[in-house]
């Protein structure tokens, strides 16, 4: 009998290196194609994992803990009207930026920032063919070289510990 | 937790919970001015016009880099009225460690046993409980009067047994006692986890080598 992962639990709380630099391939091939002014890819769960892009004085870990927040709300929307269990994207239209945001199967996120040169057409097209990508290579089984019992050993809580008097006092 | 491998970052989230004005937001908000800026983010703040908390604070703290790794750690505060039920739901989905921040005060302590139990049942709608999260109590306000014994506290809340710490987080005093406590049962969870991951990759015949174990991620 297999012993379950406690890590796994939520599905995906690993992504291996051979993955994430191919999501990153992919998210630089879709800024490119729209002009996006940025993409921020990220977990259900709030963490950042990568993004494309700048925007001057924006912290885009703040901002993906916060779109994370606008999914998770919008699915219990979604819940008391009874018929779905999340909706699969967000459009945010401003003046002159605007974002749209999707769901990459149900633990991640895809936001994209951009300005009114591109249609929403083209940024649900182009958007929806990295998705499919990006969520074949998250759900593809891989064997991971996981150097997991170099991760979280005894030095490495000793580091913390020391590290967090260092910034604490 | 989420384990970046290319980056080698590992961030792991912490939700600060409790009733409505017991304290969480001060909590972070200490936290935020006495670290260096090159070691956090923003901080965010969701707030009424009355300032209170309406859907979540949050700042992250990075620390160095330690062999090569770079930890992170996301604090999150939860709303504690009553009618923010949905938004606590939302906001300890994937929580590797919790807060409790109770109010010391006299005439607070069902609302500190209420929100216990709701936290309770947010957790096993998560797929976890109070018995097997890492997590600490907080006993704020201990300034104020009329407040309980901790002695009284710990027999209503303290099921579980776990560390709890006194605190006055206005002043600060407690608060950065409380976060390095949970810090480090965070890590010690995720370090035994990672061991029973491997155990179980081992006696799945799945080969390891001293330094690297080459597991099968589903």
């Amino acid at each position: 009998m297999r012993t379950p992962d406690p890590l796994t639990k939520h599905k995906q709380s690993l992504l291996s290196e051979e993955q994430y630099y191919q999501i990153s391939n992919e998210l630089d091939l879709l800024k490119g194609k729209l002009k996006a002014t940025l993409l921020v890819f990220g977990d259900m769960n709030g963490q950042l994992i990568t993004h494309k892009g700048e925007i001057p004085g924006i912290d885009i870990t703040v901002l993906a803990a916060l779109i994370a927040s606008d999914f998770s709300a919008t699915t219990e929307i979604a819940k008391l009207l009874g018929k779905e269990n999340q909706f699969r994207l967000h459009f945010h239209e401003g003046t002159q930026q605007h974002l749209y945001i999707s769901s990459v199967g149900e633990e991640f996120f895809l936001a994209v920032v951009f300005d009114s040169s591109v249609t929403l057409g083209m940024v649900r097209i182009f958007t929806a063919k990295s998705i499919t990508k990006i969520t074949r290579l998250i759900e593809t089984s891989v064997e991971k070289a996981v150097q997991a019992s170099n991760i979280v050993d005894a030095e490495f809580k000793t580091f913390i510990e020391e590290d967090l008097n260092k910034i604490l006092g | 937790m989420f384990i970046n491998w290319a980056l080698q970052e590992i961030t792991m989230k912490i939700v600060y919970y409790g009733p409505a004005l017991s304290g969480k937001t001060t909590n972070l908000e200490y936290i935020y001015n006495r670290i260096a800026p090159s070691h956090r983010g923003e901080m965010v703040t969701l707030r009424t016009r009355e300032d209170r908390t309406i859907f979540f604070d949050f700042m992250q703290i990075e620390l160095g880099t330690i062999g090569g790794k770079k930890p992170k750690f996301s604090l999150y505060t939860v709303p504690g009225q009553d009618y923010y039920a949905s938004s606590r739901k939302i906001i300890l989905k994937g929580a590797d460690g919790i807060v409790f921040v109770a109010d010391s005060q006299w005439q607070r302590l069902n609302e500190n046993i209420e929100s216990m139990l709701s936290l309770e049942q947010n957790l096993i709608a998560d797929g976890q409980s109070l018995g097997n999260i890492p997590w600490v109590l907080q006993y704020n306000k201990r300034d104020l009067s009329p407040v309980h014994s901790i002695a009284t506290l710990q027999e209503k809340l303290n099921f579980n047994q776990v560390p709890y710490l006194e605190a006055v987080a206005v002043q600060g005093k407690g608060v950065v006692e409380t976060l390095k406590t949970i810090i480090n049962l965070v890590v010690s969870d995720i370090e035994q986890k990672l061991k029973i991951m491997l155990q179980g990759r081992d006696k799945n015949g799945i080969q390891s080598r001293k330094n690297t174990c080459t597991a099968k991620i589903d």
